[in-house]
């Protein structure tokens, strides 16, 4: 494999408004054409991550890096390199969209009209680009808030709550459009709620609660996880069968792993296991309808994790 | 480069707003109204008041006369003869229309005293008394004002003499009525006075060399001397009296009537011309420590000693000499230098206010809107340095406020133009420099005015911007440089009231530079002031002091822009 380069390092940082830890010694990095999806509970840290990754607020201890610059220490030159939105992105409401967009691009070294045509069309917004944001419904902010953070064809997108007032087909093109980025190499940094949503869009996930890391995982993994043969892992799988109580008797007297629930067997166990059970329910006469294998989504994964923090305390 | 980007955006955005649109067209009207108000409400300033104080005398005359008409004890009789007598005066002031013509005032207190004394004459003659006189004058409000010299006359002169001296009365009253109710001119005036002034000068002159006989004759040398000194006095006032013969002359020549603007300047020519003769007698050492004026100055705990004194005194006389020669070279070279155009567009303090008013709103608002809509966010995550995104914003604010100034300037400069002509303008300015003038074009004269007064406006501006920044609060940053301009030119005024001499090291003596400036109201006490308080007022040190709190305060806020967290709010 190609060495992936990191785009977003961020190594060992910390925040803290006056006594408050707000992000506690974070470590993580996005790589070149990897979308890592950012989770937590409200009032985790993540917007406060954001921020200081776009040099909005001041690290109190450790170190971001954006393509090698310092964020701190080379801001302009790191600053080049990404692009992003933080929470709403609130522009000038008095001004017209594309102006708004004019006025960011000059910043930037090289961003030409045709670039802008071509941004303003992407985002779909090219019918509306001469009203004034004020006119602009919730979406078409997003939108074009978008249009912003791309316009300069940043190395790292950085992205708070995009999905926030997309309508479905809205957001189904975001995440066509963030594949397609990242398939041309740019890192992608996404914060959402939408947990099923992240399930789809990203490779990578990050959870964080109170400011501390919880998980990060690999999602192609996760998908991969029980399509290949048995690794010796335990899954749960529900039974749908013409006499349920039945199977409930056998599976129990062979494994002690089964419950019911919604008149349908549950059973914990593994893969070569449920083949070999399979086969003794069909020769006690048993006809299967059906048989799920339940694996494991990203809202258990994210309950499981953080709501028993939450316990803890 | 990225800086003038942000600039250009910066406009952008303060145009995109209507109200920023608002407040400009606001300003200029407000100051085109306050140029134009003379004009407009001139019409409403021009009501008789002396008629109307004729009027409203008759009337309460009249009160006090309906209580004693029908009554008939002698003093009854007697006021209500000086009531009637003085009701027929007054009746014939409305005749005179003072008004339009200035120069009446004057005479007609003249002719009402010899017309008095007429009276008072008469009324002796006829038996009255001067105390009964003096009673019924009291009952009328003191409407006469009784001079002795007529009772003294009257008790003193022969029968024959009094004749001569009512019939010089008589004369003097005719004449007087001729000049007042005939259709007399200025011209009339002035040809009447010089004549005054002639006869003066030949009795001054028989005076002189009577003196002088005397003087050969005379061997007592205190005697002598006295008689040297009256003659130095008596050629001095025949010297003064000639050169205001000249003034009046020339205005007799050139047609001058009083509405003319140069009848206006002469008149001070002649008063500073006076003032110097006056001035002559400064006190000398021992007498200025035993005089009121030095008691004043201990009262006030000032240490000035007689140095002190002869220094204030100088600075007085320098300040005459200087207005005298500028008023002279004024007629003489036709240049309007008192109530023309430019010296009205020159003295109007408005425009800097409004300009400092305006700005501040600008300045207040372009970071902490920012903030309040949270754009801020958007415009930080660029490529660009922070604080060459405050200093964009501060560029911005200052080239608002000087297109601003130039928008009101020529705004006031049309309405002013209109109102009062444009010719005006294309004559020189005069400044007044080591005793010498200097002639300015009068626009790099309105340029420095203009940068000398708006110092103090920028400084509040770059307050308001600092404040806007520092606490992201629009309110704020509107409010209190607003304050400190507005409210803090009571504080300047206490302070030229009651001067402190650590007061003199803030800004408190500057917060308006503009009376500070030749004309202005504070700029004739300062020299002297300087003197006495022993401090340092200039515009220079004013100046100095802004600057200097300038850069600490944007120091600061660079420093602390640089530095802050962009949190939520
Ligand atoms: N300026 C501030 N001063 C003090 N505490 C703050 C400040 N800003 C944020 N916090 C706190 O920091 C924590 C993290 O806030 P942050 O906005 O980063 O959360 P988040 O993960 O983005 O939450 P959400 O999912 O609601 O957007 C919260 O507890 C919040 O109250
Ligand atoms: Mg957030």
């Amino acid at each position: 494999m190609i060495k992936i380069a990191k785009v977003l390092d961020i190594k060992n940082v910390t925040k803290k408004f006056g006594k408050k830890t707000v992000v506690d010694n974070l470590t993580f990095s996005v790589n070149e054409g990897e979308i890592l999806g950012f989770l937590g509970p409200n009032g985790a840290g993540k917007t406060t991550l954001i921020k200081m990754a776009m040099g909005l607020l001041k690290i109190t201890s450790g170190k971001i890096t954006v393509c090698g610059f310092d964020i701190e220490k080379d801001y302009e030159e790191a600053a080049q390199n990404f692009g992003g939105i933080i929470e709403n992105p609130e522009m000038y409401s008095e001004l017209k969209g594309i102006t708004n967009i004019q006025i960011f691009s000059e910043l930037y070294n090289d961003v030409d009209k045709q670039r802008i045509e071509e941004v303003v069309k992407l985002v779909g917004l090219k019918d509306r680009i001469t009203d004034p944001i004020k006119k602009y419904s919730l979406g078409m902010r997003q939108r074009i808030g978008l249009a912003q953070a791309i316009i300069h064809k940043p190395k790292l997108l950085i992205l708070d709550e995009p999905t926030n007032g997309l309508d479905p087909a809205g957001i189904k093109e975001l995440r066509d459009m963030l594949r397609k980025l990242a398939n041309q190499g740019t890192a992608i940094l996404v914060s959402s709620h939408l947990l099923s949503e992240m399930e789809l869009m990203c490779d990578k996930v990050c959870i964080i609660d109170k400011g501390k890391m919880i998980d990060i995982r690999d999602l192609k993994e996760v998908r991969k996880e029980g399509k290949t043969t048995d690794s010796g892992q335990t899954f749960e799988y529900s039974y749908d069968t013409n006499d349920n109580e039945k199977v409930f008797k056998i599976l129990k007297e062979k494994n002690k792993n089964v419950f019911m629930e919604n008149n349908e067997v549950h059973v914990q166990t593994t893969k070569s296991e449920i083949a070999i059970l399979n086969r003794e329910l069909i020769n006690n006469n048993i006809d299967i309808y059906t048989i799920t294998q339940k694996s494991k989504t990203l809202e258990d994964l994210f309950m499981e994790t953080t709501t028993s923090l939450g316990k803890g305390e | 480069m990225k800086t003038l980007k942000l600039v250009k955006a910066e406009f952008i955005k303060i145009f995109a707003r209507k109200s920023t649109w608002v407040i400009v067209i606001l300003a200029a009207l407000l100051v085109a109204f306050s140029f134009a108000s003379n004009k407009i409400f001139s019409s409403v300033e021009d009501y008789d008041y002396y008629s109307d104080m004729a009027k409203w005398e008759i009337e309460s005359l009249d009160n006090i006369l309906s209580d004693y008409k029908d009554k008939t004890d002698n003093k009854s009789m007697l006021l209500v003869k000086m009531i009637e007598y003085k009701k027929s005066l007054l009746n014939e002031i409305k005749d005179m229309d003072i008004i339009h013509n200035e120069w009446k005032n004057e005479l007609n207190s003249e002719y009402q005293t010899v017309k008095s004394n007429l009276l008072f004459l008469s009324l002796l003659k006829e038996g009255y008394n001067l105390s009964d006189i003096r009673k019924a004058n009291e009952l009328m409000y003191d409407s006469y004002v009784i001079e002795e010299e007529v009772a003294i006359n009257y008790e003193t002169k022969t029968e024959k003499e009094l004749e001569t001296y009512e019939k010089e009365l008589k004369t003097k009253a005719n004449e007087l009525h001729e000049m007042l109710i005939g259709n007399k001119t200025y011209k009339d005036y002035l040809l009447r006075e010089i004549n005054g002034h002639k006869s003066e000068i030949a009795s001054n002159s028989k005076l002189i060399q009577e003196n002088k006989q005397e003087i050969i004759k005379i061997n007592n040398k205190q005697q002598r001397e006295a008689l040297e000194n009256s003659n130095k006095d008596l050629e001095l006032s025949n010297e003064r009296l000639n050169y205001i013969i000249y003034w009046k002359q020339y205005m007799v020549d050139k047609k001058i009537n009083e509405e003319n603007w140069k009848h206006s300047v002469i008149m001070n020519i002649i008063d500073y011309y006076s003032y110097s003769f006056k001035n002559d007698n400064t006190y000398t050492e021992e007498e200025y420590y035993k005089s009121d004026e030095y008691a004043e100055y201990r009262n006030k705990k000032l240490n000035v000693d007689y140095e002190d004194y002869l220094k204030i005194k100088d600075e007085e006389k320098q300040k005459v000499q200087n207005s005298f020669i500028k008023n002279v070279y004024a007629v003489e070279n036709n240049i309007n230098i008192n109530n023309g155009s430019k010296t009205i567009l020159k003295n109007s303090s408005l425009v800097y206010q409004v300009i400092g008013v305006v700005s501040i709103i600008i300045a207040g608002t372009i970071v902490a809107k920012e903030f309040s809509t949270g754009s801020i966010r958007m415009l930080l995550i660029r490529p660009v340095k922070r604080w060459k995104i405050l200093l964009a914003k501060l560029i911005t604010t200052l080239i608002f406020m000087v297109i601003l100034t130039i928008i009101l300037f020529i705004v006031s400069f049309i309405t002013t133009g209109i109102c009062y002509g444009f010719s005006d303008f294309m004559t020189n300015d005069l400044n007044v420099i080591n005793g010498k003038i200097a002639e300015v074009s009068f626009f790099i004269q309105m340029l420095k005015i203009y940068s000398i007064s708006l110092i103090p406006v920028l400084f509040f501006v770059i307050f308001a911007f600092a404040v806007s920044t520092v606490l992201r609060s629009s309110a704020a940053a509107i409010a209190l440089p607003l304050a400190g301009m507005l409210g803090g030119q009571i504080v300047q005024m206490l302070f030229y009231m009651n001067p402190k001499v650590w007061l003199s090291y803030t800004p408190i003596p500057y917060i308006s530079l503009s009376p500070l400036l030749e004309g202005g109201s504070y700029a004739d006490m300062i020299s002297s002031m300087n003197i006495m308080y022993n401090m340092n007022i200039s515009v220079l040190n004013g100046s100095l002091i802004y600057v200097i709190l300038t850069v600490i305060i944007l120091f600061i806020t660079f420093v602390v822009f640089n530095k802050i967290d962009i949190k939520n709010q």
